[in-house]
């Protein structure tokens, strides 16, 4: 048996794909397999569930026993491994923060981080100034995608 | 070098253009920003948002976008259609229902659709009828009861009933609680039939499916199936609801035909969430009274092969109210 | 061959200066907005819709069909320059065109799809003019069951596909379909797996789960390397045009494509991915060498960029001749049509020829457009490759993040494009392929619905589905393709050849 520290990325996706498949093959149960004429909304949810919950398993044991993917080995080191990091976090900031500032500034503030992992912080600024200000024009101007805009209407 | 730079400059010109086209769109409709004078509330005074919950294109969206250069007008800012599409209309009746009810957003309601919304419980949304200001009617369509154009079990809705009651026959539906699935069900319910529903996405794949024999029965709004009506690739044996209609004037209505009382297919009108200022009320309504009246907009309409309904206040909430009740005594048909 | 004639005159329509500056505004436009991930040939018809009143319908018309064709051949450059398919039918074009334009062949690329999607688009729309009236009569026996069939049939090539790891491959084709189940049951409005979300009751938006799992999960991938450090010189763009041995392959390629592509369209309603997935397992099946595939295969791009556009061609026939709408874009352009005062059905042809005819004639010269105007663009769009990462990185991110929230004005769908990035990019760590949580993710609603319908059309009898001669040839076309991939597996056969990662 292994230690939980040597547990790889094969064991942790193994379980999402079970916990997913698990839940929704146990609301599949509740629905009605089988309507006056033909399936219900249960029938093909039961049984895709039902597959993708054995072979999840499988893949859980191979991954258990013969071989997985080290944590170790899946991000990278050092620099690669922030730029991945900030890559990830920076929409999920702009996420959290457009429905208190609106587009623009939301925007700003993401790309800044972005733009910080490759230039000087007052190159970044300018950078993410001016692009949030392009797209604006672009997408909420001329596009008229109707982006969330702070009281003064940016 | 200078492909390159011939190459960019298309590029660039080509989006001045089109930016020029789309600030061209916009300018005219400012223009008619009448001196509109203020009466008691200063509004409107910045665009208005226009919720149509399904895609840009199909019956509902093209009826709106009808309206929308008339009511412009009117209330002398820009209307700006916002397809907010899903979850059968409901994600734009959601967005609406909980929107600022400060007049700046509207929407474009599609009954008896909207009652599906709250009425199934495994909906499990917080929205009931009083969610909304039901504003204004915009119009009703009857809606057709059509089969194919070499159908040889029946040719009229007599003949189509009493076949249906003895044989198990197919017919269209945009899902559970959709405006044809609603009228099947009355039927069956009402006269004792047996249809089955295919349930589908609506008007365009039952028409198709319909002309592949695939089901034997249809029903549909008569601006998608005109033209295949008047070629007689399609039949139309009965119009829904107590009316005839008059492009078809030899077409029996079903209730004239059988004593039912089978609603009309569906009716579509715009209403603002619940709350707003009643003066701004006033003002909407009347704008919208007279955008409607326009006679263009009535023209443009019937193209589509419909009328201004034009109901208002409470005989309009009268009329939702009536058909909702229709559509709760049929719940257990539906499974609800 | 009165048709000709018409065609003629259709021409006349088409070569007035005033049209011809519409249709070249149309493919630019299209153009622009393909590029822009997320938005795609929909969204650009619908956005210039309203401006297009003021026009003369036959311009009008003509320049959202430029649209059409601008925006398709856009979802094109991001699929092969940034991994990111803008619609269903590019999923397939990344699996080859993204690896080749990392060897610097992104100018050979869209050069093959440029005048593979010519031909295409010429072949289908001259079967539109020689015999579209005839066969959309016959397409219409296509029913649910025949769809049913057609779709299972599509989805057992995908497993023939799969690659190297038969277990991740299956895996991620069933996490696809079951994610499809997410929303309102397609027959009783069930609303399914949704955990109290309005925005979950219509489902996940394919290009939302699109832009994460392929764009997003790639730039997270590409973000590992230092951005500081002089980052290593990007191959140089390569001409734009294929080698010497690859045109062989690529023109049969493309033949191949036009047919299966125009006849596929003929079938109102059927998704645009089932042409694209047919035409590259076709020219896998054919290829003398397979491992190529996944890889950067000229063909892999060329076949089913070929098919996509002659399907979306052959896709005018139902519209032109029965007034059915076979896509969301055509279902656009025919609310253009209507709101222009003309009703696309069986009379259209005979009440308004020059109008038919002259779009028709638009369409080839559309195509054409699109073809030399690649010429310049394409290696310009190349280019892009050049740019350094550190500067790409942001942009891509921002625009896609807007592209994803302009679908249906919901930050909610930009969240979960985000969670499929990030999930994306471990599944991609862990050997994954993604194309088939994508694709079965396509086609998973169609699936059900057209089983439900065909079930409630047969009242649950599941046999009929083989009295029916054209469902009951082509899913025993799938059971015996199934059979030979168990057979041949358990041989062992599919471990040695070492196949392609999709």
């Amino acid at each position: 048996m292994k230690t939980l520290k040597s547990l790889g990325l094969g064991f942790f996706l193994a379980v999402f794909i079970l916990v997913c498949s698990g839940i929704m093959f146990w609301q599949a149960i509740s629905m009605g397999y089988y309507s006056e004429y033909g399936p219900g909304p249960g029938f093909l949810p039961l049984w895709v569930n039902g597959l993708l919950i054995i072979l999840a398993v499988m893949y859980l044991i191979i991954s258990l026993i013969k071989s997985d993917i080290p944590l170790s080995k899946v991000f990278p080191k050092g620099e690669g491994f922030i730029n991945v990091l900030v890559s990830m976090g920076a929409p999920i900031l702009f996420l959290i923060s457009i429905p208190y500032t609106g587009f623009v500034v939301a925007s700003m503030i993401t790309l800044f981080f972005l733009f910080l992992r490759g230039f000087k912080w007052y190159w970044s600024l300018g950078y993410s100034v001016g692009l949030s200000i392009i797209l604006f024009m672009i997408f909420s101007t001329l596009l008229r995608v109707p982006v969330p805009v702070n009281v003064l209407g940016w | 070098m200078k492909k390159k730079f011939m190459s960019i400059l298309l590029v660039l010109l080509s989006v001045i253009l089109i930016a020029g086209c789309a600030q061209g769109g916009s300018n005219t409709t400012e223009k008619t920003t009448g001196n509109k004078e203020a009466k008691g509330v200063d509004w409107p005074t910045k665009p208005i948002k226009f919720i149509v919950p399904f895609a840009p294109g199909g019956g509902t969206d093209l009826a709106a976008r009808t309206l929308q250069p008339y009511l412009e007008k009117e209330l002398g800012v820009s209307v700006v259609i916002e397809n907010k599409t899903g979850g059968g209309g409901w994600v734009g009746w959601g967005d609406l229902a909980t929107s600022q009810p400060d007049g700046y957003t509207l929407g474009y309601l599609v009954f008896p659709n909207i009652f599906t919304g709250y009425l199934n419980p495994t909906a499990n949304r917080q929205e009931t009828f009083d969610s909304f200001e039901y504003l204004m009617s915009h119009h009703v369509d009857s809606g057709l009861l059509v089969v194919r154009g070499d159908e040889s079990r029946f040719s009229t809705i007599e003949e189509f009933i009493d076949y249906a009651k003895k044989n198990d026959i197919a017919g269209s539906s945009g899902g559970v609680g959709s405006s044809p699935h609603f009228a099947g069900v009355q039927i069956n319910d009402q006269l004792g039939t047996n249809i089955r529903f295919v349930h589908g996405n609506g008007g365009a794949e039952a028409i198709a499916q319909l002309l592949g024999g695939h089901i034997d029965v249809g029903f549909l709004d008569y601006s998608s199936s005109r033209d295949l009506i008047k070629t007689g690739e399609l039949k139309v044996i009965a119009v829904l609801g107590s009316d005839r209609f008059s492009k078809l004037p030899d077409v029996p209505a079903i209730n004239e035909v059988f004593d039912t009382d089978i609603q009309k297919l569906l009716s579509r009108g715009i209403a603002a969430p619940k709350g707003v200022d009643p003066a701004i009320l006033e003002k909407l309504n009347g704008a919208l009274e007279k955008a409607m009246n326009n006679p263009e907009h009535i023209e443009k309409l019937a193209e589509l092969g419909v009328e201004v309904h034009g109901l208002q206040g409470k005989e309009y909430i009268d009329f939702l109210k009536e058909q909702e009740a229709s559509m709760i005594e049929l719940k257990e048909v539906f499974g609800w | 061959m009165e048709a000709f004639s018409y065609l003629l005159q259709g021409f006349e329509t088409a070569l007035t200066w005033q049209n011809l500056l519409f249709c070249g505004i149309g493919v630019m436009f299209g153009m622009f907005v393909g590029v822009l991930p997320g938005l795609g040939p929909a969204a650009g018809t619908a956005l210039l819709l309203p401006l297009t009143f003021t026009l003369e319908p036959v311009t009008a018309i003509i320049m959202l069909a430029g649209i059409y064709y601008g925006s398709m051949y856009g979802g094109t450059i991001t699929s092969v320059l940034i991994n990111t398919p803008g619609e269903a039918s590019s999923v397939i074009t990344c699996l080859d065109g993204y690896p080749l334009a990392k060897k610097g062949r992104a100018g050979a690329v869209l050069g093959i799809a440029a005048i593979g999607s010519f031909i295409g688009g010429i072949v289908s729309i001259t079967g539109l003019v020689l015999m579209g009236p005839i066969i959309a009569r016959q397409a219409l026996k296509f029913g649910p069951p025949e769809y049913f069939a057609l779709l299972v049939l599509g989805l057992t090539l995908l497993v023939a596909l799969m690659g190297a790891s038969l277990l991740k491959g299956l895996i991620g084709a069933l996490f696809g379909l079951s994610l499809a189940f997410v929303g309102q049951d397609p027959s009783s409005g069930f609303i399914r797996f949704n955990f109290g979300e309005t925005y979950l009751t219509n489902g996940i938006e394919f290009i939302t789960m699109a832009m994460g799992l392929f764009g997003l999960s790639e730039l997270f991938f590409n973000a590992e390397k230092s951005f500081r450090e002089k980052a290593e010189e990007p191959p140089k763009v390569k001409g734009l045009l294929p080698n010497k041995d690859e045109w062989g392959p690529s023109m049969k390629a493309i033949g191949r494509g036009s047919i299966l592509g125009f006849f596929l369209g003929l079938i109102p309603g059927l998704n645009s991915v089932i042409p694209t997935i047919l035409s590259y397992s076709l020219e896998k099946k054919l290829s003398k060498d397979p491992s190529r595939f996944g890889k950067g295969a000229m063909e892999g791009v060329a076949g089913p960029e070929t098919a996509n556009n002659a399907y979306s061609g052959g896709a005018l026939i139902p519209l032109f001749t029965l007034g059915i709408p076979t896509s969301p874009t055509i279902a656009i352009l025919l609310g253009a049509f209507i709101m222009h005062g003309l009703t696309p059905g069986p009379t259209l042809f005979q009440t308004n020829p020059t109008v038919v005819w002259g779009i028709v004639a638009s369409m080839f010269i559309g195509n054409a457009i699109l073809l030399i105007m690649n010429w310049p663009l394409a290696g310009m769009w190349a280019k892009i490759t050049m740019v350094p990462f550190k500067v790409l990185l942001p942009i891509i991110l921002m625009v896609t993040i807007l592209g994803t929230f302009s679908i249906r004005n919901s930050l909610f769908d930009v969240g979960v494009m985000i969670f499929f990035g990030i999930l994306g990019y471990f599944l991609k760590k862990a050997g994954f392929p993604l194309a088939p949580i994508i694709l079965t993710f396509v086609l998973g609603s169609l699936l059900e619905t057209t089983l439900i319908q065909s079930l409630t059309m047969f009242e649950g009898e599941f046999s009929k589905f083989f009295t029916r001669p054209i469902s009951g040839t082509i899913l025993s076309i799938a059971i015996i393709s199934i059979l030979f991939s168990i057979i041949s597996s358990i041989r062992g056969k599919r471990i040695s050849t070492g196949d392609v990662e999709m």
